[in-house]
């Protein structure tokens, strides 16, 4: 026997599993995504300078609005100091300084031509403010320099 | 007479408790820290309470750097369950412990992945200075401290393709706050002010160190709540979060403003079902309204929990 108070708590207790049960199944499972091949063209987006003031970098964008999901984004590195060594490798970290954090999924960087690079599978994939921190390395791999653009994604 | 009035009271002050507990904890995993509420907080007569909690949140909006909130692209949803257990140390003490587990989906561009596992712990202590009438017409005043553990998977460890294995926030955090409140007739009323600073890491991630700190972060809650026939309560609260600017790397010379910010509304009840059982059910939304949150998702949520008190 129970008490109408008991019965409330298993009807509520059932309601509530059937209802979180539903709502996980609409959750689903992983899925693999189509990889569109990054086209860059226009101005570019943002320039900065790098920490060592060494290089200019053009940063352009594939779409040409960033937007939250898997990006790619290309980089053209100019050396500004003539002492500078030629940018020959980079690597990148996308990263996220109001949450404290980066991406799970590493991107892919490839240098196209003499001092151009693109990196894909950029996967910004929460909403807000991402900075892109690339790192220069020379022809021994030494680290040479690093600049850093931010982007807001909404 | 101590024990009468208390019992009155026993039940708005839990509900409220829980609330805020219900709320706090479904911040996104990596960016969210411990809270000093539990939803097991005791009443004056409690000498234990253990409890169990489960939650739900789904993103429903973003906000921005210049604080214009926006429709959020793709899908996110929170699950949260977490157990929590409260001690009476002494007549004015008493201890608290909570651990969460934490699963998130998130769904974006034909991308549909979700994870979790074990989320940060948290243990606090708390003081009441002033119990509720014992000094009128002074309210009650509790003082607070908290800390919390990454106990989780922090966001460098992730493997999964939207960072939805992620947990915990990877830092120690300790919060502070001060609790006041009041009751008039059956109607009663609160105010907390807490602050929260999170401990500064080095992070490996793609090859690179990255040294973070963390700005220090707040909020304050109002409670408005009423006592019900048999035990039972009803209240609303609204609570004001921010964190202030990040201060260091590139963000702090970009013109965008990097605090955070966001403004929440909850509605909570309570109601004793059995000898020491009570449920606790809250809804909650942050406000959708430019102006009222900055570089934050807008989520609403809803909250169960059962708590069993021992005298």
């Amino acid at each position: 026997m129970f008490g109408p108070s008991q019965i409330s708590s298993r009807r509520l207790a059932i309601a509530l599993s059937l209802a979180i049960s539903t709502w996980i199944a609409g959750c689903g499972a992983d899925v693999a995504t189509s990889d569109e091949p990054p086209v860059f063209s226009g101005p570019a987006l943002q320039s900065v300078d790098s920490a060592l003031a060494g290089y200019r970098v053009a940063v352009r964008a594939f779409p040409l609005t960033p937007r939250k999901g898997t990006n790619a984004f290309e980089f053209t590195v100019t050396a500004v100091d003539p002492q500078s060594p030629p940018a020959m490798a980079m690597t990148l970290l996308p990263w996220m300084p109001v949450h404290a954090h980066g991406t799970s999924v590493l991107p892919i960087v490839v240098a196209t031509a003499p001092d151009v690079f693109v990196a894909t599978r950029v996967s910004l994939y929460m909403a807000g403010i991402w900075e892109l921190r690339a790192g220069f390395q020379d022809a021994a791999g030494a680290h040479v320099d690093d600049a850093t653009s931010v982007f807001e994604i909404p | 007479m101590k024990i009468a009035c208390a019992t009155r009271w026993v039940s708005v002050v839990c509900v409220l408790a829980f609330a805020l507990r219900a709320e706090s904890a479904l911040a996104q995993a990596c960016c969210a820290g411990g809270s000093v509420a539990t939803p097991t907080r005791l009443a004056v007569y409690e000498r234990v309470a253990v409890g169990f909690q489960t939650s739900a949140r789904q993103v429903i909006g973003e906000w921005n750097a210049a604080g214009d909130v926006g429709r959020s692209t793709g899908t996110e949803r929170s699950l949260d369950q977490t157990i929590a257990a409260t001690f009476r140390l002494a007549s004015r003490w008493q201890a608290s412990a909570s651990i969460p587990s934490v699963e998130t989906f998130r769904s974006q561009e034909g991308v549909r992945a979700w994870g979790g596992g074990v989320g940060d712990a948290t243990a606090s202590v708390r003081y009441d200075a002033l119990t509720l009438g014992e000094w009128l017409p002074w309210p009650a005043v509790g003082l607070i401290l908290a800390a919390t553990a990454p106990t989780g998977k922090p966001p460098e460890r992730s493997e999964g393709t939207l960072g939805t294995d992620v947990t915990g926030a990877g830092t120690w955090e300790v919060a502070g706050a001060v609790h006041l409140e009041q009751t008039y007739h059956r109607a009663y009323f609160a105010v907390m002010g807490e602050t929260a600073y999170r401990l500064s890491r080095t992070i490996s991630a793609s090859g690179m160190n990255v040294k973070q700190s963390y700005p220090l972060r707040g909020s304050a809650t109002i409670w408005a709540g009423y006592a019900l026939e048999r035990g039972a309560a009803a209240a609303m609260y609204l609570r004001g979060f921010h964190q202030n600017e990040a201060s260091a790397g590139s963000v702090s010379g970009s013109a965008l403003n990097t605090a955070e910010a966001r403004t929440t509304l909850g509605v909570a009840g309570m109601a004793p079902f059995w000898d020491g059982w009570r449920v606790q059910c809250a809804v909650f939304s942050d406000l959708p309204f430019s102006g009222w949150g900055r570089n934050v998702p807008a989520t609403s949520g809803l909250s169960v929990s059962l708590v069993h008190a021992w005298l």
